[in-house]
């Protein structure tokens, strides 16, 4: 185990708390108004439980193999060509959500704050700190993530600045949109979560992996209660209807705030938001890079990072618009989900085949 | 000595009065008195005149070996009884030579086998002031001088402790000078005493001419802006750290001495914020705080504002503002930089010059740049308050080092301003931020206690607590003694 990637089970809480939080939160209240009106929260709140039920298996099934990473694990259960094929589609995995992560990124800035400053001149920009960051390994990183943490409070603090304008009867009445509804947003909810499967890529650098459990589960309950927390104020606040025709709520939400002499507060609330966007992108721009080490036998080395980041910037620069990168994040969602079911089935043939499994 | 050994270096075995003769050709300062045993065997006296109390060396060491003659001089026991302080006996002729360096004077017959050495040193040196870069209010007015030997007595005196102990070393293949580290056994981790004795003993140069050789050659983090080790001149600041499980890092020959591990938050420590009453502590930490963010934010925050995002600016301000921009034919960055040079040419020149001409730079300086600059349209009203705020700002920082490290910093983030506006700053400020955490003082983490997080130490960042809360000694000294003192003074 690196020294300089080894994390207590603490940061765990950290990395995968702000992998779930610092991009899904953006889009999340317009994109559930749509699906199930002002119901979004109940669709977060079930989808919570499954995550919660997902969390469990996988430190389970990474608890029967000890110390091994899902790479490892991969190989004692299909074999070795087999385990290596799915390590490979598991790298591409992190490597998709790395781009989507960086594409929206880049989207949401150029939206938000520079809509003139062309691509090729932002994106190598503002992901330097994570070019710096990541090649400083997981521990760095993390610490980092505590500082993110600030960015949060300032939020809680603005959504409690704004409850003289809620609106409590645009959440009324609770299960409007029906069983069906809203058990079919689960996979839009669904993509809010993503980021609780990185412990299956990041579990051997843990250095006290016995306490892994309480707080990964904390993180994702840390998670639910945000996500709620903020697609109620966004419903309270402009209701199902102006809010399924909001492309990013969340920042709307800081522009109805009008501060003492300071105007346009948005502007430094939305400032202050990318750097938990960017603490989410990093996590797995860390997994991909890690991954790829370990699968394809890579070795660190700044050249191949350097190209790792160049080919990084590249790719996802792609899409063309908003919608393109739209359509990307979808695609993801959808991985996101066939992984966390690839690692449920990985739990269950870990009974089957036996090889590697811990016995103590 | 043959011509072979002098091609090779070699030295010849045993005392070689010619070898020694050789070696000091060219050497006026290092005087040689002849004198005869019983009267005919030929000893010769050598010593370092500036170095060298002529009194004591006439009372306390050619007369008492004179006058105990070539036979009692052969016995060592009869040696040690001379009067001097410190009489060592040397056995090759490169001991003589490098205990002359050192400032003993020798005595050197080549009918003994040995050589004796004595230490009657006599150095001129200035006297204990306090240091002119770090005044204090209610704290000792005392600073360390450039002789090592008294820095260490100083240390002594204040710490009255068998357990203060100093690791010594000699440090410059061409100068041959002492540093030391001292610690408190038992205090300090030595773990971690050991491991900067073997970095600073791995350092291999010509000399050093300051102990900021020492602090360059043994830093982790080569590269970076900001400084891992903590100069002072104070030795109230240097106990204060010993105390804390630190180390102080000393030199010969200067009076700045290093304090090791220290976090980011060290450095906007000043004495007075313990010398005083825990609120008035605290207060003095917040406005070092906030004259930070100043520095740094202040001049890319406006470059942002005017360039990019005027609509963030209060209806009020915006007219005045834009009237004071509409006479300067500028851009935003370029009236930042015009100012921000002139303002880093007359620092440096103050620095420069004499204090009476310094004051007079500072009038003139402030008239130019206060009316003058406005009038012919170079800057705007706005921006002199900005510069002006962030330069008085980042006089705040108690250490040089820091304060330099934020003075170039603001410069990045100006750029940054400049291009991608409030994005600038922010991912300017992630990159800080990124650097600050991945950063490590002799294997401790810089940014404690906020990253990783250390409860106890915020009793000591941004606010200042009262002592009695201070119970524990700063995490990132690893200490194996945690409590300081018998309880902290509560009862």
């Amino acid at each position: 185990m690196e020294g300089s990637n080894s994390i207590k089970s603490s940061q765990v809480y950290l990395v995968i708390f702000v992998a779930q939080t610092g991009i899904g939160t953006i889009m999340l209240p317009s994109v559930l108004a749509k699906e199930v009106g002002h119901d979004g929260w109940i669709s977060l709140l079930i989808t919570g439980g499954l995550i919660l039920l997902l969390n469990l298996l996988i430190v389970m099934l990474l608890r029967r193999y000890s110390d091994k990473a899902i790479y490892d694990i991969n190989k004692l259960i299909f074999g070795k060509v087999a385990g290596t094929c799915f390590n490979a589609l598991l790298v591409s995995y992190l490597f998709a959500t790395t781009i989507g992560s960086a594409s929206l990124f880049n989207y949401f800035i150029r939206i938000t704050v520079l809509p003139s400053t062309p691509s090729w001149a932002l994106a190598p920009f503002i992901t330097l700190p994570s070019f710096y960051l990541v090649w400083q390994g997981l521990k760095p990183m993390s610490r980092f993530l505590f500082c993110s943490l600030l960015n949060y409070f300032i939020i809680i603090i603005l959504i409690a600045f704004l409850f003289r304008h809620f609106r409590f009867s645009f959440l009324l009445p609770l299960g409007e949109a029906g069983i069906p509804r809203i058990l079919s947003s689960i996979k839009t909810s669904f993509f809010a979560f993503i980021g609780f499967e990185l412990i299956a890529f990041l579990y051997p650098y843990i250095t006290n992996p016995q306490r892994v459990l309480k707080l990964y589960v904390s993180a994702s309950i840390t998670s639910m209660i945000f996500f709620i927390l903020i697609v109620i104020s966004c419903t309270a606040v402009f209701g199902e209807n102006l809010l399924s025709i909001l492309s990013m709520p969340f920042y709307n939400l800081s522009r109805i705030y009008n501060a003492p002499i300071l105007e346009r507060i948005d502007l430094y609330l939305i400032a202050l938001w990318f750097i938990p966007m960017a603490c989410s992108m990093r996590n797995y721009i860390f997994a991909a890079y890690d991954g790829l080490q370990k699968v394809f036998k890579l070795k660190k080395s700044r050249v191949t990072y350097t190209a790792f980041f160049i080919i990084l910037l590249a790719i996802s620069s792609i899409p063309k618009d908003f919608n393109q990168v739209l359509i990307l994040i979808a695609t993801i969602n959808m991985l996101g989900i066939g992984v966390s079911l690839f690692l449920v089935l990985c739990f269950l043939l870990s009974f089957i085949r036996k090889k590697g499994v811990c016995t103590k | 000595m043959s011509w072979k050994n002098l091609f090779t270096g070699k030295t010849p075995p045993g005392i070689d009065l010619k070898y020694i003769n050789e070696q000091l050709q060219d050497c006026p300062d290092i005087k040689q008195k002849k004198v005869y045993l019983d009267n005919k065997q030929e000893a010769f006296f050598f010593y370092i005149a500036g170095l060298t109390d002529a009194d004591l060396l006439q009372r306390d060491f050619i007369n008492p070996v004179v006058a105990m003659g070539l036979n009692q001089l052969s016995s060592e026991t009869s040696i040690h009884n001379l009067p001097c302080n410190e009489v060592t006996l040397l056995y090759d002729s490169k001991a003589v030579l490098d205990d002359l360096m050192r400032g003993n004077t020798v005595f050197v017959c080549t009918a003994l086998p040995f050589a004796v050495s004595c230490s009657i040193s006599s150095i001129e040196k200035r006297s204990i002031d306090e240091p002119e870069t770090e005044k204090n209010i209610r704290g000792p007015h005392e600073g360390f001088v450039e002789p090592m030997d008294t820095n260490l007595a100083i240390l002594r005196r204040k710490i009255k402790n068998n357990r203060l102990k100093f690791k010594t070393l000699t440090l410059g293949v061409q100068t041959n000078q002492k540093v030391a580290i001292a610690y408190i056994e038992g205090v300090a981790n030595i773990e971690i005493v050991n491991s900067l004795f073997e970095k600073i003993s791995k350092i291999e140069i010509d000399g050093l001419s300051a102990i900021g050789y020492v602090e360059q050659l043994i830093t982790s983090h080569p590269y970076s802006l900001f400084p891992q080790y903590l100069a002072t001149e104070r030795p109230d600041k240097a106990m204060a750290a010993l105390l804390e499980g630190r180390m102080v890092i000393l030199q010969e020959g200067t009076p700045v001495v290093l304090i090791a591990p220290v976090s980011f938050v060290s450095f906007f420590q000043a004495l007075d914020d313990y010398s005083t009453s825990w609120i008035h502590g605290s207060f003095l930490r917040i406005v070092r705080i906030t004259a930070v963010s100043l520095a740094v934010i202040l001049p890319s925050l406006y470059i942002a504002i005017t360039s990019f995002h005027y609509y963030v600016v209060p209806l009020n301000l915006l007219i005045p503002l834009a009237e004071s921009r509409a006479k300067v034919p500028f851009p935003p960055i370029i009236e930042v930089l015009i100012l921000e040079a002139i303002v880093e040419m007359i620092r440096e020149a103050a620095v420069r010059l004499p204090t009476y001409i310094g004051t007079a730079i500072s009038v003139f300086a402030s008239l130019v740049i206060g009316q003058a600059a406005v009038e012919a349209g170079i800057v705007s009203n706005l921006l002199i308050i900005i510069v002006g705020a962030s330069a008085v700002a980042s006089y705040v920082i108690p250490s040089f080092d820091m304060a330099m490290a934020i003075r170039i910093l603001r410069f990045f983030f100006t750029l940054a301003s400049s291009i991608f506006g409030i994005i600038g700053i922010v991912i300017c400020f992630g990159l800080t931020l990124v650097h600050l955490v991945s950063m490590e003082s002799i294997g401790q983490p810089y940014f404690l206690p906020v990253a990783p997080l250390s409860i106890n130490g915020f009793k000591d960042t941004i606010l200042r607590l009262p002592i009695k809360a201070m119970g524990k000694r700063p995490s990132i000294t690893k200490t194996k003694n945690m409590s300081r003192g018998n309880n902290n003074g509560r009862k």
